[in-house]
């Protein structure tokens, strides 16, 4: 497959992505419940004390609180455990792997592969390699579950709005907001422009069609943004738009907030406190 | 050349984020002088470009992948200010609402690839583009440009990666987070990036350009901006050269006592694992960059602050200076 | 086809006047001496091939884009970039005239469609719960009520459209401009639409739609204006005239005639770009 089809099904993928996580973000699980200033506080907690640990246990631990927490946002484990574990060993997997040999982290061989003495040649997995690789695969895994989470569960308008309440600089806002709707329109102008493309052509595209392609995407894209930049802006002010955004307050922190928080520093001391004592 | 979270300890990434601070400050401002005009769209629509372009991955050698970013034809459009603005509002968008990239190390991922990238790629194009006029000379300007403000991007990325195992190993020496050293990251990200992902940001840069040579030549700031850029260069260069300097050293020089402390601050928050027999292995552990030795505490923490204020002052003053020759430029 | 003109009181000064007026675009002229004046009430349409300027003219209604020569009036004011400085002029004025652009992609940029409908109110500074109360009777009217909580950019053409049209409803303009509002609609949607412009007007409302499409024209307007390749008027009167005379039409591009070869042979009509022609 050449890499241009499988970018168009990274984008496809993107947007089906972006429409299946909104159908979780509207279920009536735990986290949806959550005010989205709440569930932005406890994952970063989560999320620092993941990255600050030392500890692997620590580490694991935390994430399976994170199944248990997608469990009960009616959050298919499947999904949830897939969508991380089927990417991670391709990119940091394949990072990992290496370190577990003595010629990248030297220690206690636990398991030696080569072992030629006349040549000094000795390849081995060791203890400190296996831990090495073992810490980087379970915190890159941890820290990208609890993204998912966090964006799974929340439509991302009150995300921002979130953010907009937690004083994040107004002007981002505005750009992220705007910036994210545009994305769609112009993932759907590239999709409906290769398929439309790919529909007219036989078999596989050469390097040259490639690479044809790829700029005269660009160029479309561009003029599109061009046009539409301008429209947009007009329809905003025609609209009653003065460069200042209003949104509608429907936040409101409940109890369920407040023991969230708390359950939250909870979950982290108490864990700390299991894996000190081992 | 995202780096996702994981990859580094809190402390670089927490560094980088207040590096961030002031140039994201200044960008806003001047996006801000821009409200009364069209131009908030069309900044969030070259992020969404941005976010885009990032999105096309080419295969790099070695099974991994690479991608063009498209922050220097931002800066070249709508200068290095809101350039920046945009691939930052894309990498926002890609942490925060696609879960791509880190949350922790967005800071690293906007300096590396919106700020670092934004400056020196619209410092370097005017350079260029100052020599000739021709329209084909400011292209092949603007894909010089690009290619060499993406790869030092991915050198940064590299170093930022690569100071993470001489900084950060527990207490049995094993590495943290990233764990292969500057003699690996640097090769590693850097193969790939001064080929394919080098090629794919120049051409990118340089084809939108031509595009827009041809059809909408009005969005192009007019020559004469663009003419007297030589005494720019010079200033631009040592200010990238300061910037990469910076990195390493704001983590370098106190990161030995700022590792400790925040373990020793973790042993405080109840969050590291510490063993029984710590004491005994502070006086056995002494590699070069990591001195585990609590009495120098308090000062190595004081000289962190310095270090860290010096940082500051260096960058205000950094963003002071080159706001300054913007400004003179523009009379 | 009644045409109500009766209720047009043509003895109360006009709502809008345009004056001579010129605007340029990256340095093309995209309308020249343009002169006309609107009342309260008419039902107009702004016939004219593309790239005639019909868009830049309903823009410059909306002040969305400003005259470079000539003026404008809108309710008995000069309108120009200086008069939004104005928190409160501004306000009054984007409240009294509503803009439905021909691109719904354009007019939706909001994350779900309630949003999308609340925009308007909410930026226009009505009290919390007169912008609930309007954002849900215009939902109830254009019965999006069932889409509240999608993206309105994943939505159907013909839905898309509805919720356009919604988003303006939901400040009650006096005023309507509707930019091509039939192109890319399916037959059903496009005959709701002319019903809804009907209504509207039958309201008093005041509205302008600019359109190439021939067969909606009749439905929809009580006055046509014929705007030429040069951008100038170059016609204004009641839609049978206008429709009847195919030299106008022809020499504007509005009707081409169009030959070529059926089975060898070579074959002459007029041609007018629709299909259906609705009476």
């Amino acid at each position: 497959m050449s890499f241009i089809e499988k970018n168009l099904e990274n984008i496809t993928g993107a947007i089906q992505n972006s429409v299946f996580s909104e159908t979780i973000a509207k279920k009536d699980g735990f986290l949806q419940r959550l005010d989205p200033r709440t569930k932005i506080v406890c994952f970063i907690l989560f999320l620092l004390a993941v990255n600050l640990s030392v500890n692997l246990y620590f580490i694991i631990s935390v994430y399976i609180f994170l199944l248990i927490f997608a469990g009960i946002s009616k959050i298919s484990l499947k999904f949830f455990i897939t969508r991380v574990w089927l990417f991670l060993p391709f990119f940091t997997g394949i990072i990992a792997l290496p370190a577990i040999f003595n010629f990248f982290t030297p220690g206690k061989p636990l398991l030696t592969l080569i072992n030629n003495p006349q040549q000094h040649f000795f390849i081995a997995v060791t203890q400190n390699g296996l831990l090495t690789a073992l810490f980087l695969l379970t915190r890159v895994a941890t820290s990208v579950s609890l993204g998912i989470l966090l964006v799974l569960t929340t439509p991302w308008i009150r995300l921002l709005k979130a953010l907009d309440r937690l004083h994040a600089p107004q002007i981002l806002i505005i750009m992220t907001m705007m910036t994210y709707r545009y994305i769609f329109v112009l993932l759907e102008t590239v999709n409906s422009m290769f398929l439309a493309r790919k529909s007219r052509m036989v078999g596989r595209f050469t390097q040259w069609e490639n690479r044809h392609l790829v700029s005269s995407a660009l160029g479309t894209l561009f003029g599109k943004t061009q046009v539409l930049s301008e429209e947009i802006y007009q329809a905003m002010l025609s609209r009653g738009y003065r460069n200042k955004i209003y949104i509608l307050s429907d936040f409101s922190l409940t109890i369920l907030d407040f023991w969230s928080i708390v359950a939250t520093t909870a979950i982290i001391f108490g864990l700390f406190l299991i894996w000190r004592t081992q | 050349m995202h780096i996702p979270d994981g990859y580094l300890s809190p402390t670089t990434s927490f560094t980088l984020y207040t590096v961030c601070t002031p140039f994201l400050m200044k960008a806003s401002r001047e996006a801000k002088k821009k409200l009364d005009s069209k131009t908030i769209p069309l900044i969030s629509l070259f992020s969404a470009l941005s976010f885009l372009i990032m999105m096309f991955n080419v295969p790099l050698p070695g099974g991994t992948t690479g991608h063009a970013v498209g922050t220097v034809i931002s800066s070249i459009i709508l200068g290095p200010w809101i350039g920046m603005l945009t691939t930052t509002v894309a990498l926002i968008i890609q942490a925060l609402f696609f879960g791509d990239g880190g949350i922790l190390t967005l800071g690293a991922n906007i300096f590396n690839m919106a700020i670092v990238m934004a400056l020196a790629g619209y410092a370097i194009f005017r350079f260029l583009a100052g020599w000739k006029k021709e329209t084909g000379w400011k292209i092949v300007s603007a894909a010089v440009a690009g290619y060499i403000a993406i790869n030092l991007a991915a050198l940064l990325a590299a170093v930022e990666l690569g100071i993470q195992p001489i900084i950060f190993r527990s207490i049995t020496g094993q590495p943290l987070y990233f764990p292969y050293g500057l003699t690996v990251s640097i090769p590693a990200m850097m193969l790939g990036h001064l080929t394919l992902a080098g090629l794919a940001e120049a051409f990118v840069t340089g084809l939108t350009l031509s595009w827009i040579y041809r059809t909408n030549p009005s969005l192009i700031t007019p020559d004469k901006k663009v003419a007297k850029s030589g005494r720019f260069f010079p200033l631009a260069i040592v200010i990238i050269f300061l910037l990469i300097l910076l990195t390493p050293l704001g983590l370098l020089t106190p990161g030995t006592a700022w590792g400790e402390w925040s373990r020793q601050q973790l042993s405080e928050l109840g969050l590291g694992y510490i063993p029984a027999g710590f004491d005994r292995w502070t006086g056995l552990w002494s590699a070069p960059f990591s001195g585990y030795n609590f009495s120098v505490l308090g000062n190595s923490f004081l000289g962190y602050l310095f270090s860290g204020f010096l940082g500051v002052f260096i960058v205000v003053s950094v963003v002071y200076l080159l706001f300054k020759v913007f400004k003179l430029k523009n009379k | 086809m009644i045409h109500n003109n009766s209720k047009i009181n043509k003895k109360n000064p006009p709502i809008l006047e345009f004056d001579k007026v010129g605007y340029k675009y990256q340095n093309f002229a995209a309308l020249s001496d343009i002169t006309f004046s609107v009342h309260e009430g008419e039902k107009i349409v702004l016939l004219g091939a593309n790239g005639s300027g019909k868009s830049t003219l309903l823009k410059i209604i909306d002040g969305l884009v400003f005259a470079d020569k000539g003026t404008y009036k809108a309710f008995g004011e000069i309108i120009n970039q200086k008069y939004f400085d104005i928190e409160k002029k501004s306000y009054d004025f984007r409240s009294k005239i509503g803009f439905v652009f021909q691109d719904s992609d354009v007019q939706l940029f909001s994350s779900t469609v309630f949003d999308e409908v609340v925009f308007a109110p909410l930026h226009m500074g009505f009290d919390k719960n007169e912008i609930l109360q309007k954002t849900k009777s215009a939902m109830q009217m254009m019965g999006i009520e069932h889409l509240s909580k999608r993206a309105p950019y994943r939505l159907s053409g013909g839905e898309k459209k509805r919720v356009a049209i919604a988003s303006v409803l939901s400040y009650s303009p006096a005023v309507w401009l509707f930019d091509e509002p039939t192109s890319g609609l399916d037959p059903r949607s496009q005959s709701r639409l002319i019903d809804f412009i009907f209504e509207l007007n039958s309201m008093n409302n005041t509205v302008i739609t600019a359109t190439h499409n021939l067969s909606i024209v009749q439905d929809i307007a009580d006055r046509v204006i014929v705007l030429s390749e040069n951008h100038k008027i170059v016609a204004d009167d009641i839609p049978e005239k206008i429709l009847s005379d195919s030299d106008l039409l022809k020499k504007y591009n509005l009707i081409h005639e169009h030959i070529h070869r059926h089975r060898g042979k070579t074959h002459e009509h007029i041609h007018t770009h629709h299909l259906i022609h609705k009476h």
